[in-house]
C-alpha cells in the first residue's frame, strides 16, 4: 500500500502431497504473471531447514518485500515462516499463506484439473492481499509489577501468598473486617476431617501449616498490603496499568494499635446475635467475630454501637476512634484477581426456616459441630438446648430448583455426609436420615463418605419433599415426601436444610466496576470453560475460587495458584508485549458515536472526552466487531482492513 | 509404605533401664549462652492477671540472664525497640514472655528485618497471655504457672544456636512427563513464561485421551474436542521453548541439590524423523493389519502407522511388536516404497540425559477394562461397548465416518442402554467414583439424539446422577428436552435374550427385578491409573495412594505437590477428573514448578546431628523417616537436608540416642522437664508435664486462651516440633523426676502434620502404660490426647478428667 511491492511466490510441492494433484509447474507460471510478482519458485519442502534457507536466500537475492507461500495450512507453519522473514530482515507480517493442501489438494484428490484451477484462484487472492499487507510492530507497554486480589478467603489468601513469594507487590482487599472467609466457620472440612484452617506448605516445607499461624505472615509479609473492611470502588485502565480506587470503611479500631486484650469487650453494654455463629451465640458491639480471625483486632459494629464511649475510656492503647471516617486509597496495579467467594442460600420461608428455630442450615450445623463453636461441639436443638433424637437432612434446598437456583451447588452432598458421619460417630443413638435427589460425592476422595455413612447407619431416602409441618403437640416436624411413587412421612426434632450457595453480596456492583461478565445465575463467568477457565473477558482480570461457582477447597486452592500463574505469565518481565494486529481508529472519520465502545466485549475501546475513540491495544482481542459496527468506517482491524478483504475477494473471483 | 515400629520387648528393656538409670545431669553453666528477657504487659492489662514484678525478679536470679525489660506492646509499636534493646544488650538469645508466639514472632521478624538484624532461631517464646493469664483461676496460679513455663524456656534459650539456612537455586528447566492435555497445558504455561521445557511422551504423538474425543462438555452444544486439542497441540510444536520428545520414556531419575538428572530412553521408530514427511505411502503398502488403539479397537491400522490424523509430530512409527520385518524376519516393503529413504530397520534406542530443576508428572489415565466383570458381557457380546468406543463411533473422523452403528451387523441401533459405575463405586474393583462418567453418558446421549437418531430410545441405568455444579443443566436438558430415560438401579447382568438382541437385567431400589431390551449396551467404565505408574513412582521416588494414583502431598490444600520438593503431579494421574479441572490443576502445577526453578529457595534447617560413635547402624531411623530423608551408609545415616522436615521421629526412635535435632536435643528435653519439676517442687505445686506439638497442639493451647476457658494450672506446656520427637525415656524421666503426670497433646491421628508422629506417640503411650503396670507403677499417670486446633471443649474434658484422677490423690 503506497509502497511498490516486490512479491515473491513460493509454491511448495510438499514432496508429492500437493504435487500429485496440483500441477505446480503451471501454478508457478501463472504466478509469474500476477501483478507485482517479481519472482516465483517451486520447492519440495519449504518447511524443512533446507527449504527455509532457500526462502531466506531468495528474499535477499531478489530483494523481495512481500512473500506469498502456497503450501499446507498456516496453522502448521505460519510461525515458522514468519521467523524466516525476520531472519531475512523483513517484518514477519509481510507474509501471506495460501492453503493449497488441506483446503485444495487433499480434498479434491480425484480432480487434478479442478484442484489446480482452484489453487490458481487461491493464489491470486493471496497475491492481491499481499499487495495490501502492512508492517506490524510489536509494542512493549511497561506494566506495574503488582496485583490486586479482591477477596480474602482461602482462595484470595493463597493467590496473595503465591504472588508475593514470586516477587509481586500484592494488595489484598476484603470487604469484611477480617480475613479467612468461610473456612473459619466450617469446624472440620472434607476430605481430611481436620480444621478448615490448614494451609498450603511453604515452598520447601513438606508439612501443612496452620492458617492461623501462616496468615499472620500475610499481615507481615513485606510485599502484601491488606485492606480489610474495604471495597473496590472504581477501576480504570488496562492490563499492566489498572488504576484502582479502594474505599476503606472505618473499623473504628486502629489495627496497628489493638493487641486484642479484650478490655473493651468487657465494658461494652450492647449485646447482639453473632453473625459468625449464625445467631447461635451473641457478641458485643465491639467484638472479634471469632478468636481465629486475622487480623486479630477488634471491630465496632456501627449499626449497633450506641457511642457510649466506655471502650474508648478503658483501651490502654487509645486504639479506638469512634469518629473514624472512610478513606479512599488509589492504587496502580498490573493485574486483578477476583476471589470473592460465595454465601449460603437463605431459605426464607422454605420448610419452616425462620419460623421454627429447630429448622437450621448446614452452616449452622457446622457451627454447632465445630469443637470451638458456640455449643463447644455439642449437638443441641436451638429451641431448648436439649440433644435431638431424630435428625432429617433435606438436600438441594435452593439448588436444582427452577424456582430458586437451577444449578447444582456441587458441595452440599459432601457437607451433609460429613456432618451425618460426624453426628453418628459422636451420638450413635441419634437417627439421621438424608432425603436426596442424587448423592453427588464425585471423585476419588469423597465416595468414602457415602460408604462410611451407610455403615454407620445413616438412612438415605431418595425422594421429593412435599411439605414440612410441625405438630404442636408432639413438637416434632413431619416431613411428607414422595419416594419412588409412594408417599411417606418422616419425623424429626431437628431439621437440617442443605442449602445451595449463591454469589457473595456486592457481586453485581463489582462486575460493573470491573466490566467483567456474570452468568445468569449471578456468578462470574470465565472466558472459556476449557481454553480459558481462569481468564475473563477483560485482559488482566482473573477469577478463582467460589467466585465462579461453589467448589471444594482443593479446587479453590488450585484455581488460586493457576490464577497467580496467569498473572505471572502476563506480567513477567515487567512489560506487556503484543503485536499490533489490533483495531485502529482513523481519527479523521470518527464521529464519537460510541458504538465501538459499547459493542466491544473486551473493554478495549474507549471514547475520550474529546469524542474520539481510542483502542487500548493490550486489551484488544482482534475480533473485529468494532470495525464491523462502526457506521463511519473509521474503525479498521489491521491486517483485515476493508480494502484487504476486498482484495482477497477480488482475487478469488477473478481467478 | 508401612513403617515397622520397635517391638514391645525391646522398648520394655530400654525403658526399664532408663527408668532406673536416669539421673539429672547438668552441663556446666559457664558455657551456656546469655539471654535477654523481654516481658510484655499488653498495655498493662496483664498486670491484673500476673505479677510481673515477681516474674522479673525471678528471671533476674538466673545466672544466664543478662538483661530484663518490660514492654507494653511489643507486638505493635514497640517491636523495633525490643530488637534494638536486644542488640544492645549483648545477649546471644532473646526470650519473649508475651502473648501467642504466632502473633509476636512475625511482628518481631518484620522489625528485625527493618533493622537488619537476623533473629534466625535465636528467639524463644513463653505465652503468658493465652496459655497462662487467660486460662488460670487467679493471679497466684497464673504467676506460678508463668514461672514454670519460663523456667522451661530459659533452659532452651540458654542453648539456642543460630539456625542454618540453605539457600540455593535449581536448574531453570522443567521436565513434563506425559503429553496429554495436562502435560500440554503445563508445558505451555511454563514455556510462555520463558522457561525451557522438555515434554516427554511415551506414545508416538502428544494428545492423550483428549485426542480421542469428538465433543466435550461443558460448553453449550458441547464444543469439539479439536478446538482444545488442536489449538493447544499446535502451540506446543510452535513454541521454541518446548523440546518435544515423543516415543520416549523416563528411565532413571537422580536427585541432586541443583535439581534432577534424568535418563530418557528414546525408543526407535525405525523411521528417520527428519526424513519422514508423513506422505503415507508406507502405510498404504504395509501388509500387516493391527487393531487401532486410537479407535479403541473398532478399526484397523497398519504395523507402520501414525496414531491419528492430527498427530503431532506427524511422523510414522513402526510397531515392532507387530511388524513382519521384526516378528518374522521377512518384509521390507515400506523401505522399498518410501520416496525419502526414511525407513531404518537398524535404528537403535538412544539414551538422552536431561538436567532439570523440577518435574511435573502428567501421565493421565486408562479406561477400566470391563472384561474382568463378566456380568456385563463385554468381550462376549459385540454390541456391548465402552463410552470411549461409543465416542469413536460418533466421531465423524472415526472408524465409521460418524455413523452410529452396531459393531455386530453395522445396523443403526434404536434402543441404547448405558450402564453407569462399571468398575467404579465398587469395593471389589475400584471403590472411588470416577467423576466424569455421568457427564460422559449424558453428553453422548444428547449427541445421539441431536446428530444421529432423534427417535432413539436411550436409557441410562445409574446409582446417582452426578451432574454436579453447572453440569446440572445438561442433565435437565437430557431428561426433559431430549427424553432420555434415567433409571436408578443395580445392574445384575447383560445377556442375549434373542439372537442379535441384548437385555439388561437390574434390580430397582424397591427390590424388583426388571429388564430392558437393547440393541446396543454402553458401559461407563471407571478411570484407572496407568499400569506404568508403579514403575514411574519408583523411578521418581514418589508414592502412590491406595488406589494406585500418584499420591498428593495433601488432599485438601496441596494436591499438585508430592513429598519430594520439586516433583509435582497434575491431571488424571492424580485422580479422576474432567478436562476443565485438569487444565486448572496443570496451571497450578506449572506455577509451583516455575516458582521452584526461578527463585532462590530458602530453607531453615533443623536436621538431626549424628554422633557416629553411638550409632549402631541399625537403620531404624532410616525406615522410620516419613520423608525418606535418611539413607543408611557405613558411617551411619546420611541426612538429605532438602527432604528433612525436622520432626524428630528419627531422633526418638534411635535406641542409642545417637541422633539429636538441632536446638531440640534429647538432653535439652530432659533438662527442661527436670527444671520445671524442680521449680514446681520449690513452689509446692503439683505439676502435670504437658508435652505439646508445635503444630495443632500449640494452636490449640492458644485457642483455649482465646475463648478464656479455664483449665488446671498444673498443666505446664513444653513444646516439641512433633510428638514423634518424644521418646519413651523423656516420658519416663518426667515421672522419675517426680511429675504428677504427663500429658501428650498432638495432632489428630490421621492428620499429623508430619505424617506419623501422632500415631507413633500414641503407640508409645500405650506401651508405657503397659510397662508401668508391669513394674507396679500407676499406668494412668501418662495420657495422650489427639486433637486439632479448634477442639477446645474436648481438651477441657480430657484435662479435667486427668486432674480429677491425678491431682486429688
Amino acid at each position: 500500500m503506497g509502497v511498490s511491492s516486490r512479491i515473491g511466490v513460493f509454491i511448495c510441492r510438499c514432496g508429492t502431497e500437493i504435487a500429485k494433484v496440483i500441477d505446480t509447474k503451471s501454478l508457478k507460471e501463472y504466478a509469474e504473471n500476477l501483478p507485482e510478482v517479481v519472482y516465483a519458485a517451486e520447492h519440495n519442502f519449504l518447511c524443512f531447514k533446507e527449504g527455509q534457507e532457500f526462502l531466506k536466500d531468495a528474499i535477499e537475492k531478489h530483494k523481495l518485500n512481500r512473500i506469498v507461500i502456497a503450501a499446507c495450512s498456516p496453522r502448521l507453519h505460519e510461525i515458522t515462516f514468519r521467523r524466516v522473514l525476520e531472519k531475512a530482515g523483513l517484518n514477519p507480517f509481510l507474509l501471506e499463506i495460501a492453503n493449497i493442501r488441506e483446503q485444495c489438494a487433499w480434498v479434491h484428490p480425484n480432480d487434478p484439473e479442478g484442484a489446480t484451477e482452484k489453487a490458481k484462484h487461491l493464489l491470486k487472492a493471496a497475491v492481491l492481499r499481499a499487495t495490501t499487507l502492512e508492517k506490524i510492530k510489536e509494542i512493549s507497554v511497561p506494566a506495574s509489577f503488582s496485583v490486586l486480589v479482591i477477596g480474602g478467603g482461602i482462595a484470595g489468601i493463597t493467590a496473595a501468598l503465591k504472588l508475593a513469594e514470586y516477587g509481586f507487590q500484592v494488595y489484598l482487599v476484603e470487604k469484611n473486617a477480617t480475613l479467612g472467609g468461610k473456612v473459619l466457620q466450617l469446624g472440620t472440612v472434607f476430605p481430611t476431617e481436620d480444621c478448615g484452617v490448614c494451609m498450603v506448605p511453604y515452598v520447601l516445607e513438606r508439612h501443612r501449616k496452620c492458617l492461623f499461624k501462616y496468615v499472620q505472615m500475610v499481615l507481615t509479609h513485606p510485599r502484601i498490603k491488606v485492606f480489610t473492611k474495604s471495597i473496590v470502588e472504581n477501576v480504570e485502565g488496562f492490563i499492566g496499568n489498572f488504576r484502582v480506587t479502594i474505599r476503606k470503611n472505618p473499623k473504628y479500631v486502629n489495627e496497628e494499635k489493638c493487641v486484642a486484650c479484650g478490655i473493651c469487650e468487657e465494658v461494652c453494654p450492647i449485646e447482639v446475635p453473632n453473625e459468625f455463629d449464625l445467631g447461635l451465640s451473641t457478641r458485643k458491639a465491639i467484638y472479634l467475630p471469632s478468636p481465629h480471625v486475622v487480623p486479630r483486632t477488634y471491630i465496632i459494629d456501627e449499626n449497633h454501637c450506641n457511642r457510649c464511649g466506655e471502650c474508648v475510656k478503658v483501651c490502654p492503647f487509645n486504639a479506638i476512634n469512634l469518629d473514624e471516617k472512610p478513606q479512599r486509597i488509589e492504587l496502580n496495579v498490573g493485574a486483578i484477581i477476583v476471589a470473592t467467594g460465595f454465601k449460603e442460600f437463605e431459605p426464607k420461608g422454605i420448610y419452616g426456616y425462620g419460623t421454627y428455630p429447630d429448622v437450621i442450615t448446614q452452616l449452622m450445623l457446622a457451627r454447632m459441630l465445630d469443637p470451638s463453636g458456640p455449643t463447644g461441639g455439642r449437638l443441641v436443638r436451638v429451641s431448648d438446648g436439649k440433644p435431638p433424637s431424630k435428625i432429617v437432612m433435606i438436600q438441594c434446598v435452593g439448588s436444582r430448583d427452577p424456582k430458586t437456583n437451577p444449578y447444582c451447588s456441587n458441595i452440599c452432598c459432601t457437607i451433609a455426609l460429613k456432618h451425618a458421619r460426624n453426628i453418628k460417630e459422636l451420638y450413635p443413638e441419634v437417627e439421621v436420615t438424608i432425603v436426596y435427589k442424587d448423592i453427588r460425592v464425585a471423585g476419588k476422595n469423597y465416595e468414602k463418605y457415602y460408604t462410611s455413612c451407610e455403615e454407620l447407619g445413616v438412612r438415605f431416602v431418595k425422594g421429593e419433599v412435599l411439605s414440612v409441618v410441625r405438630n404442636p403437640e408432639s413438637g416434632m416436624f413431619e416431613v411428607e415426601l414422595e419416594s419412588y411413587g409412594k408417599r411417606m412421612k418422616l419425623l424429626a426434632d431437628l431439621l437440617v436444610l442443605s442449602c445451595g450457595f449463591t454469589p457473595s453480596n456486592g457481586i453485581r456492583e463489582l462486575a460493573e466496576v470491573l466490566n467483567i461478565n456474570l452468568r445468569q445465575d449471578g456468578f462470574f463467568v470465565a472466558a472459556h470453560p476449557k481454553l480459558a477457565p481462569i481468564e475473563t473477558n477483560v485482559n488482566g482480570i482473573f477469577l478463582c475460587g467460589a467466585a465462579q461457582g461453589p467448589v471444594y477447597i482443593a479446587e479453590a486452592v488450585n484455581q488460586a495458584i493457576a490464577a497467580s500463574s496467569k498473572v505471572a505469565m502476563s506480567l513477567a518481565g515487567g512489560n506487556i508485549k503484543t503485536y499490533l494486529t489490533k483495531a485502529i481508529v482513523n481519527e479523521n472519520y470518527c464521529i464519537g458515536c460510541r458504538v465501538c465502545e459499547m459493542s466491544c466485549p473486551f473493554n478495549a475501546v474507549k471514547v475520550s472526552s474529546q469524542g474520539i475513540s481510542k483502542v487500548i491495544e493490550t486489551m484488544c482481542r482482534e475480533c473485529g466487531i468494532c470495525a464491523a459496527e462502526c457506521p463511519a468506517g473509521a474503525m479498521q482491524l489491521r491486517n483485515y482492513r476493508d480494502e484487504q478483504i476486498s482484495a482477497t475477494i477480488m482475487g478469488v473471483l477473478k481467478g | 509404605m508401612r513403617k515397622k515400629l520397635l517391638c514391645c520387648d525391646k522398648i520394655k528393656q530400654c525403658s526399664i533401664k532408663l527408668l532406673f538409670a536416669c539421673r539429672t545431669t547438668t552441663s556446666p553453666r559457664c558455657t551456656a549462652i546469655s539471654v535477654n528477657v523481654a516481658f510484655c504487659t499488653c498495655g498493662g492489662v496483664l498486670e491484673k492477671y500476673v505479677n510481673f514484678n515477681e516474674l522479673e525478679d525471678y528471671v533476674k536470679r538466673n545466672r544466664n540472664v543478662v538483661n530484663v525489660k518490660k514492654y507494653s506492646a511489643l507486638c505493635t509499636y514497640e517491636s523495633e525497640k525490643v530488637i534494638q534493646d536486644f542488640a544492645k544488650s549483648g545477649a546471644k538469645t532473646l526470650l519473649v514472655v508475651a502473648c501467642s508466639k504466632y502473633i509476636c514472632l512475625p511482628m518481631l521478624e518484620k522489625a528485625a528485618n527493618n533493622l537488619g538484624v537476623d533473629l534466625a532461631g535465636l528467639v524463644e517464646f513463653v505465652n503468658i497471655r493465652e496459655q497462662c493469664a487467660w486460662v488460670c483461676n487467679g493471679r497466684r496460679e497464673a504467676t506460678d504457672k508463668a514461672k514454670l513455663m519460663i523456667v522451661a524456656e530459659l533452659e532452651r534459650a540458654k542453648e539456642l544456636k543460630p539456625v542454618k539456612k540453605l539457600r540455593f537455586k535449581v536448574k531453570e528447566a522443567i521436565l513434563v512427563i506425559g503429553g496429554g492435555v495436562a502435560g500440554i497445558q503445563a508445558s505451555l504455561d511454563l514455556a510462555n513464561q520463558g522457561f525451557k521445557v522438555y515434554l516427554v511422551e511415551s506414545s508416538p504423538s502428544i494428545g492423550g485421551t483428549a485426542a480421542l474425543l469428538y465433543r466435550t462438555f461443558p460448553t453449550d452444544e458441547c464444543d469439539c474436542a479439536i478446538c482444545v486439542k488442536g489449538s493447544k497441540m499446535a502451540e506446543v510444536i510452535a513454541n521454541p521453548n518446548i523440546e518435544l520428545l515423543t516415543y520416549c520414556e523416563v528411565k532413571e531419575v537422580k536427585r541432586y541439590p541443583w535439581g534432577f538428572k534424568v535418563k530418557v530412553l528414546k525408543k526407535p521408530r525405525y523411521v528417520n524423523y527428519d526424513k519422514c514427511t508423513g506422505c503415507g505411502i508406507c502405510a498404504e503398502k504395509c501388509p500387516k493389519i493391527v487393531p487401532n488403539e486410537w479407535d479403541k479397537g473398532l478399526s484397523w491400522r497398519k504395523a507402520i502407522y501414525i496414531p491419528f490424523p492430527q498427530a503431532i509430530p506427524f511422523k510414522y512409527t513402526i510397531d515392532s511388536s507387530q511388524c513382519l520385518h521384526f516378528t518374522e524376519g521377512s518384509c521390507n516393503i515400506c523401505e522399498e516404497v518410501c520416496p525419502y529413504d526414511a525407513i531404518d530397520f537398524n535404528q537403535k534406542p538412544e539414551e538422552l540425559e536431561l538436567e532439570v530443576g523440577a518435574i511435573i508428572v502428567a501421565t493421565g489415565l486408562e479406561e477400566y477394562d470391563p472384561s474382568s466383570l463378566p456380568q456385563y458381557g463385554y468381550g462376549k457380546y459385540k454390541d456391548v461397548i465402552t463410552q470411549l468406543q461409543l465416542e469413536k463411533l460418533l466421531d465423524p473422523l472415526g472408524p465409521t465416518g460418524g455413523r452410529l452403528v452396531r459393531v455386530s451387523d453395522g445396523k443403526p441401533p434404536s434402543k441404547i442402554v448405558m450402564i453407569q459405575c462399571v468398575g467404579s463405586r465398587d469395593p471389589k474393583t475400584n471403590p472411588y467414583c470416577s467423576r466424569y462418567c455421568c457427564m460422559e453418558a449424558i453428553k453422548n446421549s444428547i449427541l445421539i439424539k441431536t446428530e444421529h437418531n432423534p427417535k432413539a430410545e436411550i436409557t441410562i441405568l445409574y446409582k446417582d446422577v452426578r451432574a454436579y455444579g453447572r453440569l446440572e443443566e445438561f442433565y435437565v436438558q437430557a431428561r426433559d428436552k431430549y427424553g432420555i430415560k434415567f433409571i436408578k438401579g443395580e445392574v445384575i447382568r447383560v445377556y442375549e435374550d434373542k439372537p442379535g438382541s441384548l437385555a439388561v437385567e437390574y434390580q430397582d431400589p424397591l427390590g424388583n427385578i426388571c429388564s430392558i431390551s437393547a440393541d446396543l449396551v454402553v458401559l461407563s467404565c471407571a478411570i484407572v491409573p496407568k499400569e506404568s505408574s508403579k514403575k514411574l513412582a519408583k523411578i521418581l521416588g514418589i508414592e502412590l495412594d491406595k488406589y494406585g494414583f500418584f499420591k498428593e502431598l495433601d488432599e485438601k490444600v496441596s494436591n499438585v505437590e508430592t513429598k519430594v520438593p520439586g516433583i509435582f503431579i497434575c491431571g488424571a494421574c492424580q485422580g479422576p477428573k474432567n478436562i476443565p479441572e485438569t487444565l486448572v490443576q496443570a496451571s497450578a502445577a506449572a506455577m509451583l514448578a516455575a516458582f521452584h526453578v526461578s527463585q532462590y529457595l530458602e530453607k531453615k534447617l533443623s536436621p538431626p546431628i549424628l554422633d557416629e560413635e553411638l550409632c549402631a547402624r541399625c537403620g531404624l531411623c532410616t525406615i522410620s523417616c516419613p520423608y525418606n530423608a535418611l539413607t543408611l551408609t557405613e558411617k551411619g545415616p546420611l541426612v538429605d537436608e532438602l527432604l528433612c522436615q525436622g520432626c524428630g521421629t528419627c531422633a526418638s526412635i534411635c535406641p542409642n540416642n545417637a541422633l539429636n535435632i538441632v536446638n531440640n536435643t534429647n538432653e535439652l528435653m530432659l533438662k527442661q522437664i527436670e527444671a520445671v519439676i524442680n521449680e514446681a517442687k520449690s513452689l509446692k505445686k503439683k505439676v502435670l508435664i504437658t508435652l505439646c506439638c508445635e503444630e495443632c497442639a500449640h494452636t490449640l493451647m492458644d485457642s483455649i486462651g482465646f475463648y478464656r476457658k479455664k483449665y488446671l494450672s498444673e498443666a505446664v506446656p513444653i513444646f516439641v516440633p512433633c510428638l514423634g520427637f518424644l521418646s519413651i525415656s523423656h516420658i519416663l524421666a518426667a515421672l522419675n523426676y517426680g511429675a504428677d503426670g504427663v500429658l501428650l497433646v498432638g495432632c489428630p491421628l490421621e492428620r499429623c502434620h508430619f505424617e506419623q508422629g501422632a500415631r507413633i506417640a500414641k503407640r508409645k503411650v500405650e506401651l508405657i502404660k503397659k510397662v508401668l503396670e508391669e513394674i507396679g507403677l500407676i499406668p494412668d499417670k501418662v495420657e495422650i490426647v489427639n486433637l486439632s486446633a479448634t477442639m477446645v471443649e474436648r481438651f477441657l474434658e480430657a484435662s479435667n478428667k486427668l486432674a480429677a484422677r491425678l491431682l486429688s490423690r
